[in-house]
């Protein structure tokens, strides 16, 4: 069962990435990962019970061993299903540009009026003055 | 540097209507730490600008020996400087940069003009911009009978947004 689960998540996953794909094919990224999962699907779904009849014994302990190495996290496969995650996310979220940006932390609205206390900073000018400019920087 | 050039030349534009507030936001905690506590005790004696200045002006990677060196320069009291370089400065630039942060800057340069963000370096007519705008709102509450004195702290601290 748990081979057909990972056969099928493998599948819509890479639908997704196909989807995703048409929509920006010069994307050089989402063509690398989608080849990345379309090697792991290979990998996977070749030793389905459909698949493995008539192969070699030992295919069916391979995915065995897959699965097993897939549980943890520090084996290729784990990477390879940590990156996959990721991906799921990215589409989910419509684009891989789009879940970039949407990860940036939210930026001041130009038109609002922050609440910036000047304390004792260090200033230029008079004490008072119609416009106060706060500056926020860095010796860098 | 480019930006402390637009910051006079807005100084020269509008005189005594503009006033400039140094905030530490210290992206890079490496390079920038030293010459943050060395302006900052800079200022403790009245010699920000000049400090701001010098520091700038050597652009690079600072050394402790080096703001010692401008300090000498600046005729500052050393022991008064050392002590607050490592005492209150510390405090006041954790303090600066967590009011900056907790209205929404995340780089440097950044900008609030009477409390409105203008981020990154810009070219002189988008402060000016700006600038004017504000201006003319602090003039309008000005004729109404707003002190200069209370304009900053009753149009920006009191009724300004406390967070991003």
């Amino acid at each position: 069962m748990k081979r057909i689960g990972i056969t099928i998540g493998v599948g819509i996953l890479s639908m997704g990435v196909a989807a995703c794909t048409k929509a920006s094919s010069s994307d050089k990224k989402l063509d690398q990962i989608a080849s990345d999962v379309a090697a792991l699907k290979k990998q996977l779904v070749g030793d389905t019970p459909a698949n493995a009849k008539g192969k070699a014994p030992g295919a069916k302990g391979m995915a065995g061993r897959l699965q097993r190495r897939a549980l943890n996290n520090n084996t290729p496969l784990g990477r390879i299903e940590r990156h996959l995650a990721r991906m799921e996310r990215m589409i989910a979220r419509g684009s891989m540009r789009g879940g970039a940006r949407g990860r940036r932390p939210p930026r001041p609205d130009a038109k609002t009026v922050y609440s910036v206390p000047l304390n004792n900073s260090a200033s230029v000018g008079p004490k008072h003055a119609l416009v106060t400019m706060v500056e926020g920087f860095d010796f860098a | 540097m480019r930006v402390s050039s637009t910051l006079d030349k807005i100084r020269e534009h509008y005189g005594n209507k503009v006033k400039i507030v140094y905030k530490n936001y210290v992206v890079h905690p490496t390079r920038a730490t030293i010459p943050a506590l060395a302006a900052c005790a800079a200022d403790k004696q009245g010699k920000f600008h000049d400090m701001y200045k010098k520091v700038f002006a050597h652009f690079g990677r600072y050394t402790q020996a080096q703001m010692d060196g401008y300090a000498k320069e600046l005729g500052l009291n050393m022991g008064k400087y050392k002590a607050d370089m490592n005492g209150v400065c510390k405090k006041q630039i954790r303090q600066e940069q967590m009011e900056l942060a907790r209205v929404g800057t995340r780089g440097t340069p950044a900008f609030y003009i009477n409390g409105r963000f203008l981020g990154g370096n810009r070219p002189f007519p988008h402060f000016q911009r700006l600038i004017d705008e504000v201006l003319k709102q602090a003039e309008a509450a000005k004729s109404k009978g707003m002190p200069v004195s209370k304009l900053y702290d009753e149009l920006v601290v009191k009724k300004g947004k406390k967070t991003l």
